[in-house]
Parts: structure tokens; C-alpha cells; sequence
């Protein structure tokens, strides 16, 4: 990859083995998912911010699974609409788990 | 009035704007053939940072031979790749 090229155009790339095993749908994706087509449904999000959001995250992040970038994309979006923070989210995270671990 | 006819043969222009584009990286530079017209759309490259995206581009299913694109491709030379491209990252070239 050159730095003209950016992380996720890898057409034409070494790939290495593909993981062919059927793996079911953890229920956390399954609700990025619904929030994914939620936003678009209410004009928050389109397919296409999505997608630059995505190109544009930090390399650590974008080499993370398929919904964690999803999710990470998704609350940049947000927060640069100014609808949510970061900082929201991460203290909703916090009392939900403070309440399942209760 | 489509900018390209079918059969037109079109250069995909090798520049590399920062942000989120639809051309991608191992087509930019090579040349191909007009296979047909898609019709115009809205520019996902303006959508992508929320603007209307407008006007419309026209869309163009260009045909690159495998060979032009993959120095090393070891298939049957009449091999070829179709791709969809808007025309503002199309040029044609003569014959």
C-alpha cells in the first residue's frame, strides 16, 4: 500500500486465506445493524457517510471486526452532526454494564 | 447528451484527491472501453460529506482488459474486468 492509497481500496492485494466457517451473528451486530438502517430511515446517516467514515478511521481502529468499525464509524457521524458525544455514549457503556454486573 | 458514446475508448484519470472517492485505486491511470451508459445519479463523493450531490454525474460501465490493469495476469488475454465509473474521472483518447 502507498500513501496515495487509502485503507480500504485494496482491489488487486494479497488477501491471504479466507476464513470460510459459517459464524452466526452476535446479537450486539445484529443491533448495529437495525441502528444502521434506523438512521438511514430517519435521515441521520447515509450509506455513502458511512462508508467515508469508515475509510477514515484511524488504521488500528479500521483493522478491527466488520461491526466494531461499524460502530466506531457511526459515532464519529454523530458526533460531528452533534447529535450524540463520544463521551455520552461511553457513559451510557459505563452504567449499563454497572447494572449488569450489579 | 451522455459526454461518452459506447465504444468511445477512455482514459481513468490518475490523480489521487484525499477523501472518500469511487474510483478505485488499480484503475486509476489505465485505459478502457465504453461498454454502456448507466444513466446520472447523484455524486456519492458529495453525499459522502453530506451535500445534495448535485447535479447528477453520468455513470459509465468502462471494460479494461485484465492484462491492462495486472502486468503479471496470467489468464486469457481477451480476459476483462467491467467496472462502473462517473465521468468526472473519465478523459476520452483518440484513436
Amino acid at each position: 500500500m502507498t500513501e496515495k492509497q487509502r485503507q480500504h481500496d485494496m482491489g488487486g492485494m494479497t488477501a491471504g486465506p479466507i476464513d470460510m466457517h459459517e459464524h452466526p451473528a452476535e446479537p450486539w451486530a445484529k443491533l448495529i445493524t437495525s441502528l444502521r438502517a434506523a438512521m438511514g430511515d430517519h435521515d441521520l446517516m447515509r450509506v455513502d457517510e458511512l462508508r467515508r467514515a469508515l475509510e477514515d478511521l484511524p488504521s488500528e481502529v479500521y483493522a478491527q471486526d466488520y461491526f466494531e468499525r461499524w460502530s466506531e464509524a457511526m459515532v464519529n457521524l454523530m458526533e460531528e452532526k452533534g447529535l450524540v458525544t463520544r463521551s455520552e455514549i461511553e457513559a451510557r457503556m459505563r452504567d449499563i454494564r454497572q447494572r449488569l454486573e450489579a | 447528451m451522455p459526454e461518452f458514446s459506447v465504444g468511445d475508448r477512455v482514459r481513468i484519470k490518475e490523480t489521487h484527491p484525499p477523501g472518500h472517492r469511487r474510483t478505485p485505486f488499480y484503475v486509476r491511470g489505465k485505459t478502457g472501453v465504453v461498454e454502456r451508459y448507466c444513466g446520472t445519479f447523484k455524486n456519492p463523493e458529495e453525499l459522502a460529506y453530506g451535500f445534495d450531490g448535485l447535479p447528477k454525474r453520468e455513470l459509465y460501465r468502462v471494460r479494461i482488459s485484465q492484462t491492462e490493469l495486472w502486468p503479471d495476469y496470467e489468464g486469457p488475454g481477451s480476459d476483462t474486468l467491467d467496472l462502473e465509473i462517473y465521468d468526472h474521472w473519465l478523459e476520452k483518447i483518440g484513436e
